[in-house]
């Protein structure tokens, strides 16, 4: 039985009986009202359901001086709690109410798979698809790192901030996207018939428009053509004569060209071109799972690993039957690893993960926006990345205390504007002198300071920053929920969360408003691991002092592992005890699992993450050989109906 | 989180008019009403420009400013003898029409640059990504659609992008598209009335409709109930996609009155002109009933905000003039900001000239539409949203207070204090769709200051 289906008896009762007198629209104390859970249990708030389960647990409510739940009727509404909080973590950035230790327990049975599902071709997919149909650029392939540049408005990626973009599960094209994807497909068609573009048009199209009228033969060829190029098999008969009477049906309104983009467009629209099936075939296991189809299994690592269909070679290993066992899998997915045709799609997920690209939004008054080079942090740090991932060792604990970083790692500085701008504001940025000659190799120790790894380069910590300091409690949040697997619920409605104007204070001093009781509640968790950050200033500059006072940079890990717990001096402190960490480590894992899989792990997927981090381990933290387990995980392959 | 479906073919299936027809329903019924002489319902524009409205670039001369702090009780001061502040001059005409509200908070909102969907449907959006609900112009385009239920179109500071979505919603999780490209607009809004191969490709592209429901149809039997959220949802789309293109064609004659003329606006890359497009097509498409609704974002949302008006001759982006607005020494910014104001005010006063023109009932289109100015930002440049400046125009065919009133609420918390939510409550009511409890509330309030209508709005 899935965990969700848990029957949650008990918990409206509890609460009424305990807590509402309290929290009810009326009194609504601590901001709190819980009459519509006790009116309907299925009324779900995560952010209000762990912070339930916190005080719960803790025994901080009810208050003492009220009547106490006996200890059977506590574990009941515990229970019913994290049932419902199980099903809240199916939500993009909500993986990590998933208990941890339960994902890295080998379970009775190994059941791990993932629901049969229907993945919306996302954007970076689609910028591949429609600029190879119309041999053209007809998007830009250069920008589109976060979304708006060179992606198409009809995929917009709808996910949270902080949280990895393709999300399977909540991608549809509803009203408004349909209507893009509409214009979108009937673009492709038209460019597809026309003159623009690079190299020849399939030899069925250039046939058809020279026709007039088309006969029954050049229609068909050119159906098929389509149905090669965009679904990847061969429209049946049923198809085909559909399509010929649409095409025929246009042809008395209109020439010839539009009657044909008419059902090319129609053929880009199907909803197999547009959602990637992940369907499955065959007779179901004793645990209802079937394996993806091999056609299915082509794609769906060619997508993992690129953002173009099946290549080559994937179509030769499809056809010899290679893909039905792991061991063909394996191979392909190794392949694609050791080809540089991946480097794109795993950088990104470093992007995603540490959340750099986002520095493009930040706003500094004091410097003209253009002055921060934004675009130029980011191709440093994909630099970084590139540099780790090409080794292949020790992936993450290098991403976290690497000393050198990239600074203008893509060349020269170009002309005289550019070169002023870098030594006024780059390199001071990344600690490096402006006299710095170019002619040197990097990745480079800087002249001033101290580096350790990616939270410490000056793009994370500029992305981190807003127009007048750093986002401390931004940074611990990242580190608490993406290093450590905690959970921060969203800033509650009604907090006036902005620090005190403080011009003679540091930030730290600052922040003590969050030590009131009701804010600490979260803000414990964050501002101790944001706070060793302050070693840098808000533009990712090492310093010694903040507004005349000696920098403090004291921090505290508290996540309830004894590898970890504990106060730090410093960045440098808390980056080496963080990169030696296997909870570390196990989250991180979880993190990549997200990326591949596009949906948050489940208690069901402990197999394929036990698996995976120990392979990472075992072939001394390769991040190749941890996706590829992933890659041939059951939860990969196989399909729940 | 799944997106939430919807349940339309319930619907349908209640429907007797038979054809796979969503939006045919209401639209019949005003057709039918139309022809007992009843009239269609209440316009809206809302016009929502980014990045805040401090109170006092609406604040008249003549009557001394009140700092939020210091104001106490609720006031009605009457316009007439006062001078209109230079944002608001382009609307000197109406002013017998003009209500100015100032006070009322919104701190259910997320703040900051920009509050984004919470805008106009009061609640936290946190940065656009958390859509809790429908805005109260989604809610008015669903109650009473035209040929579309919503027209949203806007400027960004990127002015080649052609769609975001950024502040309207019809539901939970489903934002509405702010069309950004005038061409694109145009052809969704006017295309059916356009010439030659135009002509052409709407009749080919109806026929894709037609035949791409049976595909979708084909699909869902396929996949025997995986993902029927999905399909159901895709197929509803075009269903509805279909309705509209046959509307589109069915009232070719009344488009073609008033379809703007598709000049060089359409193409530019000046905001100035996008924006005065734009207001054409909004305008267009409510004088022909294309829509009740229609919503003109300007620059909403971060970093959509960052527009630089270069055809008013001000050459830095409105991010930099928010944080300049302030500045004790240099009062340009503050300038720029009420000349970029005055600009807009420019066209809804051209959007009401138009509207004056065409007769209706006893009286003109203009005196059943209620224009709503605001900022996303409320007031200032990074908003806290203790108080949110509101410029109505127009009294709804009688239904709001005629207009001549400079109304004060009380600060923050004090008895008599109201919030953004009353507001679109008021709006709700006067369109004939009451709502007492519109969006979410901000819990440091009593619920009674969100709840109901704004009284003193109501005639």
């Amino acid at each position: 039985m899935p965990a969700h289906a848990v029957p949650q008896t008990g918990l409206p009762a509890f609460l009424e009986k305990h807590c509402e007198s309290c929290h009810n629209p009326k009194k609504t104390k601590g901001k709190v009202d819980l009459s519509e859970m006790v009116n309907s249990s299925g009324k779900t708030d995560s952010e209000l359901l762990i912070m339930m389960l916190d005080v719960l647990k803790g025994g901080d409510m009810p208050p003492e001086d009220e009547p106490q739940p006996s200890a059977g009727e506590k574990a009941v509404a515990l229970d019913a709690l994290n049932v419902l909080l199980l099903s809240s973590a199916a939500a993009p950035g909500r993986g990590n109410l998933v208990d941890h230790k339960t994902l890295f327990t080998e379970p009775t049975v190994r059941r791990a798979a993932t629901p049969a599902r229907l993945w919306r071709m996302s954007p970076h997919i689609f910028m591949q698809y429609a600029n190879g149909l119309t041999r053209s650029r007809m998007m830009n392939t250069d920008g589109g790192r976060e979304g708006g540049d060179g992606m198409h408005p009809a995929f917009a990626y709808m996910t949270p901030l902080h949280t990895f973009r393709d999300a399977a599960g909540i991608h549809l094209f509803e009203d408004a996207t349909s209507e893009l994807l509409f214009d979108a497909c009937w673009e492709v068609a038209g460019r597809q018939l026309s003159e623009k573009g690079k190299g020849m048009k399939p030899k069925a199209i250039r046939a058809i428009l020279m026709a007039n009228p088309p006969t029954p033969q050049m229609w068909t060829d050119a159906i098929q053509t389509q149905f090669d190029l965009t679904i990847r098999r061969e429209a049946n008969a049923e198809e085909v004569s559909g399509l010929m009477a649409l095409g025929e049906k246009t042809l008395k309104d209109t020439e010839v060209v539009t009657a044909v983009q008419t059902v090319l467009a129609t053929i880009l629209l199907r909803p197999d071109a547009v959602y990637r099936y992940e369907i499955g075939r065959g007779v179901p296991d004793a645990l209802g799972r079937v394996r993806l189809a091999d056609e299915e299994v082509a794609r769906a690592i060619s997508f993992a690993l690129t953002d173009s269909g099946p290549d080559k070679e994937m179509l030769a290993a499809l056809k010899a039957g290679e893909l039905a066992k792991n061991e063909g899998v394996l191979a392909q997915v190794n392949r694609l690893l050791n080809d540089k045709v991946s480097q794109p799609r795993m950088v990104r997920f470093f992007q995603e993960y540490f959340e750099y690209p986002r520095v493009v939004e930040v706003f500094k008054d004091k410097s003209y926006p253009t002055f921060i080079l934004a675009e130029q942090r980011i191709t440093d740090a994909d630099r970084l990345v590139t540099y780790i991932l090409d080794e292949d060792r020790a992936v993450l604990r290098r991403l976290l205390t690497e000393d050198k970083l990239f600074a203008i790692s893509d060349g020269g500085l170009g002309n005289a504007f550019f070169k002023s701008v870098v030594q006024k504001s780059y390199l001071p940025d990344y600690d490096i002198p402006s006299d710095w000659d170019w002619k040197g190799s990097q990745p480079v120790k800087p002249a001033v300071g101290r580096r350790s790894g990616m939270l410490t380069n000056p793009v994370w910590l500029l992305t981190f920053s807003d127009n007048e300091k750093n986002q401390a409690i931004q940074r611990g949040r990242w580190i608490y929920m993406k290093l450590l697997g905690g959970n921060i619920p969203d800033t509650p409605i009604g907090v006036d969360a902005v620090l005190p104007e403080a011009p003679h204070k540091t930030l730290r001093e600052r922040m003590e408003v969050t030590r009131l009781e009701y804010c600490w509640r979260c803000h414990q968790h964050m501002d101790p691991l944001g706070l060793p950050l302050e070693q840098f200033n808000d533009f990712g500059r090492w310093r010694d002092t903040e507004v005349g006072k000696p920098v403090v940079t004291t921090g505290e890990i508290d996540i309830g592992d004894p590898a970890l717990d504990g106060p730090v001096q410093d960045p440098y402190e808390m980056m080496t005890r963080l990169a030696a960490s296997e909870r570390v480590e196990q989250v991180f894992t979880r993190h990549v699992f997200r990326y591949l899989l596009g949906r948050n792990e489940t208690p069901d997927d402990a197999p394929t993450l036990i698996d995976a981090h120990r392979a990472y381990s075992k072939a001394g933290g390769s991040f190749r050989a941890l996706v590829a387990s992933i890659l041939t995980s059951d939860s990969f392959l196989l399909r729940t109906r | 989180m799944q997106p939430h479906p919807i349940h339309r073919r319930h619907f349908l299936s209640r429907l007797t008019l038979g054809a796979s027809a969503p939006l045919l329903g209401p639209l019949l019924e005003q057709i039918a009403g139309a022809a007992e002489g009843k009239l269609p319902p209440l316009r809206f524009l809302f016009v929502v420009e980014g990045n805040s409205l401090p109170p006092l670039q609406i604040h008249p001369e003549g009557i001394p400013f009140v700092e939020r702090e210091n104001r106490n009780k609720f006031s009605d001061t009457p316009l007439a003898s006062l001078k209109l502040p230079v944002s608001l001059q382009p609307v000197e005409a109406y002013r017998d029409r003009l209500t100015i509200v100032q006070g009322l908070s919104g701190r259910m909102c997320s703040g900051g640059h920009s509050s984004d969907h919470g805008t106009l449907g009061c609640y936290a959006a946190n940065n656009g990504r958390n859509v809790l609900g429908a805005t109260v112009d989604g809610v008015l385009g669903t109650k009473f659609p035209g040929v579309f239920r919503n027209v949203v179109l806007g400027i960004s500071s990127n002015l080649t992008k052609p769609v975001d979505f950024n502040l309207s919603a019809s539901g939970p999780g489903r934002s509405l598209a702010t069309i950004y490209d005038p061409k694109v607009a145009y052809s969704r809004l006017f295309g059916s009335v356009a010439d030659g191969k135009a002509r052409g490709e709407f009749v080919a592209r109806q026929n894709i409709l037609d035949h791409m429901r049976g595909d979708i149809k084909k699909a869902q039997q396929e996949l025997g109930g995986i993902e029927k959220v999905k399909l159901d949802t895709y197929l509803e789309s075009f269903e509805s996609l279909g309705t509209r293109s046959s509307r589109l064609i069915e009232l070719h004659d009344q488009i073609k009155d008033v379809a703007p003329t598709l000049d060089d606006k359409f193409s530019s890359l000046q905001p100035t002109d996008q924006l005065d497009a734009h207001f054409a097509m909004a305008t267009a498409s409510l004088i022909g009933g294309l829509s009740h609704c229609a919503t003109i974002a300007s620059g909403v949302g971060f970093p959509n905000m960052n527009v630089t008006f270069g055809g008013l001759g001000i050459n830095r982006h409105k991010h930099i003039l928010g944080h300049a607005l302030y500045s004790k020494d240099d009062h340009t910014a503050w300038v720029e900001c009420e000349k970029i104001r005055a600009f807009h005010f420019g066209l809804i006063a051209r959007t009401m000239d138009a509207l004056a023109k065409v007769p209706e009932g006893d009286g003109t289109m203009l005196d059943r539409t209620v224009i709503v100015y605001l900022s996303d930002g409320a007031e200032t440049h990074h908003s806290r949203c203790f108080e949110w400046p509101i410029v109505i125009l127009g009294h709804g065919g009688g239904r709001l207070i005629k207009g001549g009133h400079y109304l004060q609420y009380p600060d923050y918390g004090i008895p008599g204090h109201r919030t953004l939510n009353a507001m679109f409550n008021t709006l709700l009511h006067a369109a004939g769709a009451p709502r007492d409890d519109f969006g979410n509330l901000d819990p440091t309030l009593d619920v009674a200051m969100h709840r109901g209508p704004l009284a003193e709005m109501l005639a």
